[in-house]
């Protein structure tokens, strides 16, 4: 690994990192600056994507945020895109899929476990109107490959806050009127209680400790809770809510959640985090042919790796899941 | 109640001739000190804030706002109050605070009764638990008393009768023409290391602060109000011997440096090269807060041109000699010293990768004996270096009963040094082997502001800066000289918005070395307090809030905290871009706004009282001042 020197550095806060000349940043020994591809894998169509993103407290792409942003992918992007630049060579490929990882900064937690919290947002992002079951395939996969990026054991990671995004949900302060309720109802029963069972499941068998959902209304928690009582399966116990509502949040909500033990914590993404046409401009510059392809993102699992009683954030990245079945 | 042994202390003649025993011991007792605390392993986030308060006895006929010096039976109330709740865990939770006493006989210091922690919803405790030290203080007050969190008392020195019991000026102790012994700390230690410091340093402290020159303050200004005595020899000091200078306000006094209030933070790190690195990091910070905090504007009842009281303690206990001060060639005194015992740190300690040498560019003045005892003994180079210039310094109180102790079991002799270098940042090894209490860091350099939201919101912030240095692994190394820069540029008037900072360009941690051609001094630039709070983002700059949001938004906060705490951060954003107004500026608002106010930078008892009560009321919420607090409400 050679420590290439550097020129002046300019970050521009939509995440491209633009160098004048060679880069700086060392990772396992991949530098890839300014605008050189590896021609190899330039005209090749993968039909699958794994992408690990490094850690982004370290890589500068947390840290660089414009925090004023009310929701936001410029984490997911950023991170994606420096992962691209600086990772595409050392990708692993088997067949027609295609594995890319920012290897430097992912690896085993330096402590022992029970020093940390780990925080699990997983984001299905079946295309909009699809009437597919949230699948429990992705569910198992995602799982898997975080305990790939912390080098756990398989099914040995015990998750403790585990947050289920679903597909394009945005918190709707009005109240849903009565078809808009039948629908949900159905959607909970047809598309989300498959997974929401098997996330109990892993709950009760201890692999998860505390299950949410992202962006519900009360009505919607109310909905959930009823099928998911029906079936004996878990209760949510987190609501993620947007920070820049805070001011705004219903009584309504604020009340039930406190009846209930629901916590209600703040969140900043963005309810559709990875749009196709966003996967594909990104992978255009390093994976033309495949970019061209357009693949349909799967899943988006976001983790967060704290040392709660230090008040310190140890890791936080993201990993991709796309695909052209 | 703190640092506070009981004991005869040396006068400084003979107190001198044991300078050398008190460092030679300290150093053993830190080598012990380090051999049983170097691995220690703290796995929790524990800190505390530090206020201090002025008490103030109202005369309201005369409409005179008096320091009270019946602080010590105040004290001896609450010493009461604390000793029932270490028994009593009801009453501990109304009362959970511990009160110390400080170098004024006016002064009283609070902290909290537990260590806060690091959730995120502990942050909420911390302006309650202030509130309640306010409350509880007040308690035994009287009628016509109140504690006041202000950095400076405008009329502190001021002829007439300022204090309450009354008593004229010139003691043994400070020999000061404006202010009497009595406004010291009556217990032994206070008076001895006053004493000391004039003894050593062959003359009384003198403190020049350069006067604010209103449109009709004489040019150039000759203070008027310095009063002539012939009691002893260092009252030739002022004006026969200069020390005091024109277009300067002069004081002579321990009193009014040490007699000034700051609001301090102290965290307890994992282990010690966490302490070290904090230490670093949040030094470059120390001028950035110093001028976002200030709050000193007014000294001896003049408008001065500084807003803040750094300088002004830097002056009131230099006990260098002249030779230490290069005025005379070395003879008796051993170095040349550059600074006063109370200044901004000489040095970097952290062995992290990203300390080049190169920042380490203010020549060190160190103890080459010592530096080899430590080195001999395991200290690292860095570490070796700070403690050997710590130990230039003399020994300024030394009790003749604790001269000879146990230096496996005590670190009296290291604390009596350690504590006596008053910098911007301290490094506190744990206070004892045994003691459950880990490495710490202390952050020394904030003013205390005029209500406890604010000072709770500064307090908030800092921690919150440590914990996003610690996550993101922040690099805001530069030079140490230019952080010396800085700090000069800090005091002075208005600093917050019309002056500008060295301060690091690239925070991220980049490994690689520098380009040729390229030297530190690419590293940084120089920007304004708004840019480096607030970002700069066509620079790709996050500020320090850009960090800590980006650091509170990934951690799990329910939307409750996350507000409260976001109110906090709006203060400091909105002091950082001028949309308030600092202390110091809304200080000088208000007396140049005052009708008895004669342009001619005088502040006269009844702007004191004015100002005095008018801080009581904001305090109280019984008065709103939006270009100075907006819509917050404290």
């Amino acid at each position: 690994m050679t420590a290439v020197q550097a020129s002046d550095d300019t970050y521009h806060t939509n995440g491209q990192h633009h160098f004048n000349g060679k880069a700086v940043y060392h990772s396992n020994g991949t530098q890839n600056g300014g605008s050189a591809l590896p021609a190899a894998f330039s005209k090749d169509v993968f039909s699958h994507l794994t992408l690990f993103t490094g850690n982004t407290m370290v890589t500068g792409t947390t840290g660089l945020l414009n925090s004023t942003a009310k929701k936001s992918n410029q984490e997911l992007v950023s991170a994606i895109d420096h992962t691209l630049n600086w990772s595409l060579e050392s990708a692993q490929i088997h067949g027609h899929a295609i594995t890319i990882a920012d290897n430097a900064t992912l690896g085993p937690l330096e402590d022992d476990r029970s020093k940390y919290e780990i925080t699990v947002k997983l984001f299905f992002l079946s295309p909009h109107g699809s009437s597919e079951p949230l699948s429990v395939d992705h569910l198992h996969n995602a799982i898997q490959q975080l305990e790939a990026a912390l080098s756990v054991t398989s099914g040995n990671l015990k998750i403790d806050h585990f947050i289920l995004a679903i597909p394009n949900q945005t918190f709707d302060e009005n109240d849903l009127d009565s078809s808009e309720i039948d629908q949900f109802t159905e959607d909970v029963q047809t598309l989300y209680l498959p997974i929401w069972k098997r996330l109990s499941e892993l709950q009760q068998t201890g692999r998860i400790g505390r299950l949410g959902v992202s962006e519900f209304s009360k009505q919607q928690l109310e909905i959930l809770k009823a099928a998911a009582v029906q079936v004996g399966a878990a209760v949510p116990q987190i609501n993620q809510v947007n920070l820049q509502d805070c001011c705004v949040l219903p009584k309504g909500l604020i009340d039930y959640a406190k009846a209930e033990g629901i916590e209600l914590l703040t969140h900043g993404d963005s309810s559709d985090i990875l749009p196709k046409s966003t996967l594909a401009s990104l992978l255009q510059p390093h994976l033309p042919a495949t970019s061209a392809s357009l693949l349909e993102p799967n899943f988006v699992l976001k983790y967060s790796v704290l040392i709660t009683s230090r008040g310190l954030i140890s890791r936080k990245g993201y990993i991709v899941d796309a695909g052209s079945e | 109640m703190g640092l506070l042994s009981l004991g005869t202390p040396m006068h400084w003649d003979e107190a001198k001739k044991y300078a050398d025993h008190v460092r030679t011991h300290g150093i053993i007792q830190f080598l012990n000190l380090w051999e049983a605390t170097k691995d220690s392993k703290k796995d929790c986030l524990l800190w505390g804030d530090e206020i201090e308060y002025m008490v103030v006895s109202y005369d309201d006929e005369n409409k005179k706002a008096k320091l009270s010096l019946r602080v010590w039976e105040i004290l001896l109330e609450l010493a009461k109050e604390e000793e029932e709740a270490a028994k009593d865990p009801a009453k501990k939770l109304l009362v959970n605070s511990s009160w110390h006493p400080e170098y004024g006989r006016y002064m009283l210091e609070g902290t909290p009764g537990e260590p806060y922690m690091g959730l995120p919803r502990d942050l909420l405790a911390v302006e309650r638990n202030m509130k309640l030290r306010r409350e509880l203080a007040c308690k035994f007050m009287k009628p016509n008393e109140v504690p006041v969190t202000l950095t400076s008392y405008p009329r502190l020195g001021c002829a007439g009768e300022g204090l309450d019991p009354h008593h004229e000026p010139h003691g043994p102790a400070a020999r000061s023409l404006f202010v009497p012994d009595d406004i010291i700390n009556a217990h032994v230690r206070f008076p001895t290391l006053t004493a000391n410091i004039r003894r050593r340093r062959g003359a009384k402290v003198a403190i020049n602060t350069p006067i604010f020159h209103d449109k009709n303050t004489p040019k150039p200004f000759i203070d008027p109000t310095i009063p002539t005595f012939n009691d002893y020899p260092e009252d030739k000091n002022a004006i026969e011997q200069g020390a005091a200078l024109p277009d300067h306000i002069y004081m002579d006094a321990m009193a009014f440096g040490m007699g000034c209030c700051c609001l301090q933070i102290t965290f307890q790190a994992v282990n010690v090269e966490e302490a070290r690195k904090i230490y670093d990091q949040m030094a470059p910070l120390g001028p950035i807060m110093l001028a976002l905090t200030a709050a000193a504007p007014i000294y001896r009842g003049y408008l001065s041109d500084v807003d803040c009281r750094w300088n002004v303690i830097a002056q009131s206990v230099d006990d260098r000699t002249e030779e230490e001060r290069g005025l005379k060639p070395l003879k008796n005194s051993k170095y040349r010293i550059p600074k006063s015992r109370y200044d901004s740190i000489d040095s970097y300690i952290s062995n992290d990768p990203s300390n080049k040498p190169e920042y380490n560019d203010i020549p060190l003045v160190f103890d080459e004996d010592i530096y080899k005892k430590l080195s001999d003994n395991g200290i690292d180079n860095l570490l070796a270096r700070h403690i050997s210039h710590l130990f230039i310094r003399d020994p300024l109180v030394i009790f003749h009963e604790l001269l000879n102790i146990d230096d496996n079991e005590s670190t009296d002799h290291f604390e009596n040094l350690q504590s006596t270098n008053w910098q911007t940042m301290r490094f506190k090894p744990p206070p004892s082997k045994t003691s459950p209490i880990g490495w710490r860091v202390e952050f020394r350099s904030m003013e205390i502001q005029l209500t406890d939201f604010e000072n709770a919101a500064f307090a908030i912030f800092i921690v919150l800066v440590t914990r996003a240095v610690l996550s993101f692994n922040t690099n805001f190394y530069i030079p140490i000289s230019k952080v010396d820069e800085n700090m000069k540029v800090a005091q002075n008037r208005n600093a917050v918005l019309g002056e500008k900072f060295h301060f690091r360009k690239q925070i991220f941690p980049h490994g690689g070395s520098l380009a040729p051609g390229l030297d530190r001094s690419d590293e940084y630039e120089l920007m304004t307090i708004d840019e480096i709070i607030n970002g700069a983002p066509s620079k790709g700059f996050p500020g320090l809030l850009g960090l800590v949001n980006n650091y509170l938004n990934t951690l799990n906060i329910d939307i409750e905290t996350r507000c409260e705490i976001s109110k906090y951060l709006e203060l400091i954003k909105k002091r950082a871009n001028g949309t308030l107004m600092t202390a110091a500026s809304w200080m000088r608002q208000f007396v140049q706004n005052h009708p008895d106010y004669k342009q001619d930078s005088v502040v006269s008892d009844k702007i004191n009282y004015d100002l005095v009560k008018m801080i009581e009321k904001i305090n109280k919420g019984e008065v709103q001042v939006p270009e100075l607090l907006g819509t917050f409400s404290v």
